[in-house]
Parts: C-alpha cells; sequence; structure tokens
C-alpha cells in the first residue's frame, strides 16, 4: 500500500507540476486571425483600386442565362462605376456610380452594398419579365445573381470572385486605366456579331478527330450541344456562355456525350475567336474549333435565299449581268432587279430567281459543292412556268446561266461562323466572281 | 474498500491542490480584433452622409442607421438587394422629420433615446413570400431593430405611396417596440379574439375587415398585428382616408360567387331586384350607385350606368331601386375600431405618458407639409 502511495503521491506532484499557468505561448502567427482576415480586406482592396481601378466583370447568375460583361471602376473613396450594356437594361450602354466595400463577413467579400440600377438588376427579387408574362408571379428570386463576392485568388491582373449566396464563378480582368467603358462594351458587341447571327442557328464543333457535333441556341448564350452521329434527343447536353473580347467562355466546363455514350465525354470551357477565317478555335485543345454548316449545306437549306449583290459582282460576270439588264430594259421595258438563289417550294426544286420589273422568275439549277469548297452549277434551261420566255428569249439569260455552269468555283467566305456573305470566284479566271448574300 | 479511502482522499488533496493552483489574475491584452472604429474619412464617397448621420442618428439617439445593407442581418432565405444611396438619403431625412422630430416635439427628447430602436436598416426591395403572395415592407426584430423594405421605389412625390411603404411601416414597427416593452393591454387582446386569420389575411378584402372591426387586411393577421396597425393607421391616415375607412366599417356586406368562377367571392353593400338573376337580385359596387339624401335626411340610392353616367331605368322608365345591403355580420365596425383607438389612446398616456392623438396631428401637419429639396440641404450642407 505504501508503493501505491508513493506513486500516487509522485503522479500528482507530476500532474501538478504540468498545470503550471502560462499566459505567454509562443506566437505561430505575427498577427491574429482577425487582423489576419483585416490585412487581406485591406490587401484586396488595393489590388482593386490599383492602376486605375479599372476591370472588367465576366459575370454569371445562373446556367439557365448567358454571362454579361460589365465594366467595373473602382474607386478609393468607396464608389464604383458600373457600365454595360445588355436586354435586363433595355439593350442600350448604361453606365451608373454606386458604392462598394470589402467585407469580411465570409472571408474577405467584396460587397456592391448600394443598389446600382445598371448591374443590381441580377439580384433583385422580381420575377424576371418575359413576353408572355402579364401577371408576374413572383417566386422572389428573379435571376438568382449575387452583388457579394468572395475573394477566391487573384494575381495582379486577374481576380476569380465566387458569388456569395448562388456560387457562380465570376472573373475580374485588369483594363488600362484609359479604357473607355462605352468603346469596350462596343468591342463585345462587335464580337457578338462575328459570332452569332440567328440566321446560322445551327454550328458545329469539329473536334482533332474531325468528329463533329452539333451546337445550337448560341445565339442566346445558352447553347445546346449533341454528337452528329448521336442522339439528338438523349443525347443533349447544354452550357451558357459569356461572350468577350477574346471570344467566349462556359459558365462551366461542358461535358458532350461522343456518339457512343459509354466513352469518356469530350470537354471544353473556352474558345478563342480567330481573325483569320472568323471561327472559334477551343483554348482547352487548341484545335477544336465551331463553323457555321459547310457551305454545301448552307445551300442545300432551303430557308435560305441568296442575293447576287451587284456590287460585289466582277468581270464577265459583271458583264454578262449587265447585259442581263440592258435587255430587259430594252426589249420588256422593265427594270431588272436581282438575281437570287434561292429554293422554290412550289416547284420543289432550286433555282435561280429573279425580279424584272414586277416579274418574278425560276430558273431551275443543281448545285454541288464539294468538301474542298469546289462549286459546279448544272443548269438545263427547265424554267418556272412563265419563265421560259425569258430564257428562250432574252439571250442574256441564257448567257449569264451558260458562265455560271461553265467553270468550277471556288468558294469562300470571310467568316466560318456567320458565312452571310459567300464569294464565288471562277477557277478559270480569278478576275470573275460574284458574291451571294444571306 | 480502504484502497478505495485513500484513492478518494488522495484524489481530494489533488483536487485541491490544483483548484488552488489557479491562473495568476493578469491583465487581459489587447483585442485580438483590428481597431476599425476609425474617423469618418472627409474624402469618402459618403462623408457628408454619413457624417448627417452621426449627428443626427448616432450621437443623439444612439442610433445605427444602416443604408448599406449588409446581408447578415437579412433573412437570408430571402433575395434582397442594398437601397438605392440616394433613395436612402431622402428615407433617412423623411424618417428625421416625420418620425424621431415627432416622438421629440411631443414626448420630449429622452423618450426615443430609451425606447427608440438601436439600429435601421434599409433595403432596397420587398422580400416576398411567394407562397402566400405577400411582402415584407417592415420588420422589428427584438425591440432593437426596424428593417424598411421597398426603398428603391421611394417616391418623394407620392404621399400615399409613401406612407403605405415607409411611414405607416415606421409607426407599425415602434409599436412593436413599444408593445415588446410595456405589454398589449389586455382589454384589447379580447376585442377580436376568434376572427385573425393568421393563413389567409392577405385573402380578404380590406373593405369587409374594415366592417368587421379591423381597420386594415393585416391587422386582421394576429392580435398583436391588429395593434400596431390601429397605431399606425391613425397616426398616418389622412382626416378623409380614416373617415373612409370608417364608412366602409359601418356597411353591410354579401357575397356573391360569379358564373365563371364559383369559387370568387365578390363581397357587395347595393343590390336591386333583376328577375334574371340569382334569387332576383343583382349587385351593385360603391361607384355604380349614387347617394340620394332628401330634406328630411332620408336616405335613397339610384343605379348609374357606368357607360353613360346616366340613371338606369326600369320598363317603366323609373329609376331602378336601389337598397343598401344590411349589415347582417353582427360586428358593429365601426364601435370595434373606435374601440381599439380609444385602448391605445390610453395604454399610450397611462403607459408611456404620450398623447396619442398629439402624435398624430404633428405626423399630419408635417406629412402634409414637407419641402425635400429643403431636408436635403441638411445633407448637402455639411462641412
Amino acid at each position: 500500500m505504501k508503493k501505491f502511495l508513493y506513486i500516487t503521491a509522485v503522479l500528482a506532484t507530476v500532474a501538478l507540476t504540468s498545470v503550471s499557468c502560462k499566459n505567454e505561448v509562443d506566437d505561430l502567427f505575427d498577427q491574429s486571425a482577425a487582423e489576419r482576415v483585416q490585412s487581406a480586406v485591406d490587401e484586396y482592396t488595393a489590388v482593386l483600386t490599383a492602376n486605375g481601378g479599372k476591370w472588367v466583370m465576366e459575370y454569371f447568375t445562373t446556367s439557365k442565362e448567358p454571362g454579361y460583361i460589365y465594366v467595373f471602376t473602382f474607386n478609393a473613396d468607396g464608389s464604383v462605376v458600373i457600365s454595360g450594356k445588355n436586354k435586363w437594361i433595355g439593350d442600350v450602354y448604361k453606365s451608373e456610380k454606386s458604392l462598394w466595400t470589402m467585407l469580411s463577413d465570409n472571408g474577405p467579400v467584396l460587397s456592391l452594398n448600394s443598389y446600382n440600377k445598371v448591374f443590381h438588376v441580377f439580384a433583385s427579387p422580381e420575377d424576371i419579365p418575359n413576353e408572355t408574362d402579364e401577371d408576374p408571379d413572383e417566386t422572389g428570386y428573379g435571376h438568382s445573381g449575387d452583388y457579394e463576392f468572395i475573394f477566391m485568388e487573384y494575381t495582379a491582373d486577374v481576380v476569380r470572385l465566387k458569388g456569395k449566396k448562388y456560387g457562380a464563378s465570376i472573373y475580374l480582368r485588369r483594363l488600362p486605366a484609359d479604357t473607355d467603358d462605352k468603346a469596350y462594351l462596343g468591342l463585345i458587341d462587335d464580337m457578338k456579331a462575328k459570332l452569332f447571327n440567328s440566321k446560322f442557328s445551327k454550328l458545329y464543333i469539329t473536334n482533332a478527330q474531325n468528329e463533329r457535333f452539333v451546337m445550337t441556341g448560341g445565339v442566346n448564350g445558352v447553347a445546346s450541344f449533341y454528337p452528329e452521329a448521336g442522339d439528338a434527343i438523349t443525347q443533349t447536353s447544354s452550357g451558357n456562355f459569356i461572350v468577350t473580347v477574346d471570344g467566349i467562355r462556359f459558365m462551366n466546363t461542358v461535358e458532350i456525350d461522343h456518339a457512343d455514350p459509354t466513352a469518356e465525354p469530350f470537354r471544353f470551357t473556352k474558345f478563342n475567336y480567330q481573325e483569320a477565317d472568323g471561327s472559334l478555335i477551343c483554348a482547352d485543345d487548341n484545335s477544336t474549333i465551331i463553323t457555321a454548316a459547310p457551305f454545301s449545306e448552307l445551300f442545300a437549306d432551303k430557308n435560305n435565299t441568296w442575293t447576287l449583290t451587284k456590287a460585289k459582282i466582277t468581270g464577265n460576270m459583271l458583264t454578262l449581268y449587265n447585259a442581263v439588264v440592258s435587255e430587259c430594259k430594252k426589249k420588256l421595258k422593265e427594270t431588272f432587279r436581282y438575281f437570287q438563289l434561292y429554293y422554290s417550294n412550289d416547284d420543289q426544286r432550286f433555282g435561280l430567281r429573279f425580279k424584272s420589273g414586277n416579274y418574278y422568275g425560276i430558273i431551275f439549277y443543281n448545285l454541288n459543292i464539294t468538301e474542298d469548297n469546289k462549286a459546279t452549277f448544272t443548269i438545263d434551261g427547265s424554267c418556272a412556268e412563265g419563265t421560259e420566255y425569258y430564257y428562250n428569249n432574252l439571250t442574256s439569260f441564257k448567257a449569264f446561266c451558260d458562265a455560271l455552269q461553265s467553270t468550277t468555283w471556288t468558294v469562300e467566305s470571310d467568316s466560318r461562323l456567320v458565312p452571310s456573305s459567300i464569294k464565288f470566284v471562277s477557277d478559270n479566271s480569278a478576275d470573275d466572281s460574284f458574291t451571294a448574300d444571306l | 474498500m480502504k484502497f478505495f479511502k485513500y484513492m478518494s482522499t488522495i484524489s481530494l488533496a489533488v483536487a485541491a491542490l490544483m483548484a488552488t493552483t489557479s491562473c495568476s489574475d493578469d491583465e487581459l491584452g489587447d483585442t485580438i480584433f483590428p481597431d476599425t472604429t476609425t474617423e469618418l474619412d472627409p474624402n469618402s464617397y459618403t462623408y457628408k452622409f454619413d457624417k448627417w448621420l452621426k449627428q443626427e442618428y448616432l450621437d443623439v439617439y444612439n442610433l445605427d442607421f444602416r443604408y448599406k445593407m449588409q446581408d447578415v442581418g437579412t433573412d437570408m432565405n430571402y433575395n434582397l438587394v442594398p437601397a438605392e444611396l440616394t433613395k436612402a438619403e431622402d428615407l433617412a431625412l423623411l424618417t428625421k422629420y416625420l418620425w424621431f422630430d415627432v416622438y421629440t416635439k411631443v414626448a420630449g427628447s429622452e423618450f426615443l433615446k430609451m425606447y427608440g430602436p438601436r439600429i435601421i436598416h434599409l433595403i432596397g426591395s420587398p422580400a416576398y413570400n411567394p407562397q402566400s403572395g405577400t411582402m415584407v415592407l417592415g420588420l422589428a426584430e427584438g425591440g432593437i431593430k426596424v428593417s424598411l423594405f421597398r426603398v428603391n421605389e421611394l417616391d418623394n412625390t407620392n404621399f400615399d405611396v409613401m406612407n403605405e411603404y415607409y411611414f405607416k411601416t415606421m409607426h407599425h414597427e415602434f409599436a412593436h417596440i413599444l408593445h415588446q416593452t410595456k405589454t398589449i393591454p389586455t382589454e384589447f387582446r379580447a376585442i377580436s379574439n376568434g376572427r385573425y386569420d393568421d393563413n389567409n389575411w392577405q385573402d380578404q378584402w380590406e373593405p369587409r375587415m374594415n366592417s368587421l372591426g379591423m381597420v386594415t387586411n393585416y391587422a386582421s393577421s394576429q392580435m398583436r398585428e391588429d395593434f400596431a396597425e390601429v397605431i399606425a393607421n391613425y397616426i398616418t391616415k389622412t382626416d378623409a382616408q380614416w373617415a373612409y375607412m370608417l364608412k366602409m366599417a359601418a356597411r353591410g356586406w354579401e357575397s356573391e360567387s360569379s358564373e365563371e368562377d364559383t369559387s370568387s367571392k365578390y363581397y357587395c353593400w347595393y343590390y336591386f331586384e333583376d328577375n334574371d338573376a340569382k334569387n332576383n337580385k343583382s349587385y351593385a359596387e360603391d361607384s355604380q350607385v349614387k347617394e340620394i339624401k332628401s330634406s328630411t335626411g332620408e336616405v335613397t340610392y339610384q343605379l348609374i350606368d357606368s357607360h353613360t353616367g346616366s340613371v338606369v331605368k326600369d320598363s317603366l322608365g323609373n329609376p331602378v331601386e336601389v337598397y343598401a345591403v344590411v349589415d347582417k355580420d353582427g360586428v358593429d365596425g365601426v364601435a370595434i375600431i373606435n374601440q381599439k383607438v380609444s385602448i391605445c389612446r390610453n395604454w399610450f398616456k397611462d403607459e408611456w405618458g404620450l398623447d396619442l392623438d398629439a402624435l398624430r396631428e404633428e405626423v399630419q401637419t408635417r406629412q402634409l407639409n414637407y419641402n425635400m429639396e429643403e431636408l436635403r440641404k441638411q445633407i448637402s450642407d455639411i462641412q
């Protein structure tokens, strides 16, 4: 028992000595947690206001709508100028000054804490209006966009933010201090016009393996995709994107099924615009491109009507065109208006439609365009009812048609995404050309 | 057994030693939080407004007027946006003019220092409740904080709307703060007991609620909302608005279903004989009826054609006889509303030493005589 008591006493002594008080502990950090957060707030404030405080924000709400470009100017006095142009603020350029601050309520948080009519529309709870919505049923969520953003990471020129409430990933990219907000947003409009047009609603994504995927809805900023050789119903996926001065960036990485649904999906996030041919090339693999349909498909589309613009006809073709104009005037006292490449629903055939005076005539043709963009016309003289008179009695019409089918044409366009103006250049003589405008 | 006795003794001794080996009572060190209580920055974009708020609210009433929305101070289930700066400035000026200055004048400068809210929080949007189709206009939280919503719709040229969205709301929320300090009189609790409906108040027709002794639809939701609504409406409604509400409270009502939607109920207060209609009578709304008072004070009614404005006549060329619906709900709406006002008046007097009618008179005078440009100078003239 004595031994037990001895051991117990020793243990108690050891325990007591180890319960010594020590207010001083070695500092693992040179600042308290709160001070570190505050210094981060100060640091991020300095980042945003540095070099003129001018940034472009690539703003997203949810995956249901496109991203929106805003230009921000963060001032050290706590004010911020926000400029934008999108359908929710009337599709006109608007700019307004409001307030901003860096909070520390959820880590460093950028808060746009006074209402700005140009920007806060996406965070408002009001129902999103639409044309059929006469009596909005307020759900209280609106666009479900954020106006407060957690600072996730930054470099001197790029800040990655995360919406505090809805969590969308949003980027700020530094702009030169002398950037003109309106001019910058004009560049975005220019880019949109280069990339998407409702007349080319169906685009193709072609990857390095020459596999094609269909893309629709690009003009809305919320696109759908499916493998061309796959199932358009069960294999459709979607992705919303923002148009930037460089091209497009999707809100999240898009995953598309291959025709074989068991294969690893095809993924991409960003495409850059290629000025040289007007296509979009994938920034992820530098190979995959987005283009409109091939020329053969465009001219086989029964909804498309292409007008041969006189000002863009050259060489012998212009001579022949002028002969048509003269002969109509001379023999028929009619003013010749135009030729069009046209699909006649009545006749179920493609034809060279023209208008002379008040008369519409159609001379049928077949057009073959190969993969290497070589086009040949075949015209056998068959015409829509009533047009035979023009073809048989006005020699200039037949001469023009003969010229069309007498050569192989090389077909080209400045834009592979919006080929609304397609030039046909004769392989016999580069001086002979015409342009079909959609 | 002995073993355990020893153990107990030793344990007690160790415990006693440990207890006496307490830490020394060193001074607490500096706060771990950075000092953010800095002076207002004259270079700040909002310096003049901030200084005015400090002078007029913080220094006087110890009140933090938060116009830069803090979502952590809101119910995060709602989607809300901040207030617009210029709207916040106007509302801060009007709040002082129509609320704080009124109480200071009628109740003395100490009253709001004692009982006023410590925080006013402005929020730009409404807070929608999609399931009930309602929206929150104001909140009084813990007797400390008043949140005002829908600030971005402030139109300082439309006083009726301003009253509805903000000033009535302020007095309503302040009434909550007051009754959270001194309880609502028992007699008030008993008056409309059993007539409150917290789930369907928003679907009721307000004039019908008036006839049941409620000053508004919202008053019919809960007793405590009734109490706050009586006070807020009595203070802010003009004489004409109050008289109209009492007129509605005096009317009789009948309901009918429309042919298109049998579930709908329309509460009508005039009828005329109509052989083609259900129960041989059709109803007319207030706007369709003209009141004729004879020299003896007898009141009769004529039906007016809403398209032509002329008196509707029967097949014999006589004006169609119109009758007022008899008030059969068994509730004297006017008497009940007056009784509620009387209880509130006495409660203000007995519990707070305040004259509710004097408050009303001061608010009425001010809300009909204010100059926004003049008020704005209080901020713009700040140096």
